[in-house]
């Protein structure tokens, strides 16, 4: 296999892996926040945020772009262009989308769940610690549902990314580039370890039971 | 003595209880009524689960959905219809409840053994069938002992012998605590102190056992 295929994947891995964990530390508590929570300003805030879940990746890609350009307010940190700007691109991105589905999870799987909870009196630690438990395959699934969605994304990872080779390239910067160049056969194979990681996370998506 | 003044509940626009007002005292209550008539919503809006749109609840002249008296409520469980089983073994889920409470589960032997449960206590939880996990939901409400035991539609998945043993001990807890029973069965029509009948979200008809006989 050709050096270049290995190097893109571990990059295209770590990157979206990386974006995942950082949204995930954020997106997690915040959709259980939301879940438990029945104060209007939560339900205000969840529609904004179920609003956000389809943002085109370039706008996100564009906002950061300015801010962490040579003449941007962050263009001192010397971001642009590196591994590290695309993961934050992509946990910007994949915010929105975990915290809806954890949202989801809460409030729809677990309601009855939190109603038990409150009749035998669990204070709000013993709620989230009972509920993370119990739905945590679920909620590790809305993870896996937001790396999916990195891994795919090409706005960001381009505009941010830059696609250099040996730096940044990912799986869906050098698709789009060995098409453009007319070669097909790189492309063709990375789509192929895509859909294959692609069927792999759906598989576990699937075993761990979001599915249900 | 638990009492709704004036209760009025609505899902968005659609009212599910008009201005219910009722009390129970000590012993055995059953609400009865067709799908859909508000028994849920009733019992859950009585436990504290759901804050009526208007009107009151009181347990023992305090009202619970008045700020700062929430403590009331440790006098009260509500147990679902759908038991609410946790990924744990059967004794964990059993004394789920009693743990939260911080309350001494040591004659938590009697129940299993009364139960039958001594050979499946490790076993998850999850792996039961519908009338365990029913039998599971109650007892962890009944390890905690509530002054107040609401249970709606505790019967649905229990096999005739474990339904009848279910019974002789509510009825026998209901001597000296308040037990409501929301249910479409006539199991223990003979056994309660009132029938009450709900339709449409209203009080149709209250029958008294005195009455009856």
């Amino acid at each position: 296999m050709d050096l270049s295929i290995i190097d893109i994947t571990i990059r295209s891995l770590f990157v979206s892996g990386g974006a995942t964990v950082i949204a995930s530390l954020w997106s997690i508590p915040i959709g259980i926040s939301l879940g438990l929570s029945q104060a209007r300003p939560s339900k205000i805030l969840l529609t904004i945020i179920n609003m956000m879940v389809g943002i085109p990746t370039v706008l996100i890609g564009l906002l950061l772009y300015m801010i962490l350009s040579r003449s941007g307010p962050l263009g001192f940190i010397n971001l642009l262009y590196t591994p590290i700007a695309m993961m934050i691109g992509q946990a910007i991105l994949i915010t929105p989308l975990i915290i809806s589905l954890v949202y989801e999870v809460v409030s729809g799987e677990a309601k009855d769940l939190i109603e038990m909870l409150k009749t035998y009196g669990a204070d709000k630690i013993k709620t989230i610690e009972t509920i993370t438990s119990e739905a945590r395959e679920r909620i590790i699934g809305t993870s896996i549902i937001g790396f999916q969605r990195a891994l795919g994304e090409l706005g960001i990872a381009l505009m941010l990314g830059g696609n250099i080779k040996g730096l940044t390239r990912v799986f869906t910067t050098t698709i789009a580039l060995e098409v453009q160049k007319g070669e097909f056969e790189l492309a063709i194979q990375l789509g192929i370890i895509l859909l294959v990681i692609d069927l792999l996370l759906i598989s576990i998506i699937r075993v761990i039971g979001w599915s249900r | 003595m638990i009492e709704a003044r004036d209760i009025t509940f609505k899902y968005g626009r659609q009212l599910i209880l008009k201005k219910i007002n009722i009390s129970f005292d000590k012993g055995l209550h059953l609400i009865k009524g067709p799908n859909g008539s508000g028994k849920t919503t009733l019992c859950k809006v009585l436990s504290g689960l759901l804050r009526p749109f208007k009107g009151e609840v009181y347990i023992d002249g305090v009202d619970i959905y008045r700020e700062g008296n929430r403590d009331i409520l440790s006098k009260i469980i509500y147990v679902h219809d759908k038991p609410i089983i946790l990924n744990r073994s059967v004794y964990e889920n059993i004394i789920f409840g009693a743990e939260i409470k911080n309350l001494d589960v040591s004659d938590i032997q009697y129940l299993i053994n009364r139960f039958r449960l001594e050979n499946i206590l490790d076993i998850n939880a999850l792996e039961l069938s519908a009338g365990y996990k029913q039998l599971i939901s109650i007892l962890r409400a009944l390890t905690v002992k509530p002054r107040y035991l609401i249970l709606d539609e505790p019967f649905s998945g229990l096999d005739d012998e474990y339904r009848e043993e279910v019974i002789d001990y509510i009825i026998r807890y209901s001597n000296k605590n308040t037990v409501l029973i929301a249910t479409h069965t006539p199991y223990l029509d003979r056994e309660a102190s009132t029938i009450t009948y709900l339709n449409n979200g209203e009080i149709k008809k209250r029958v008294y056992r005195e009455l009856n006989n």
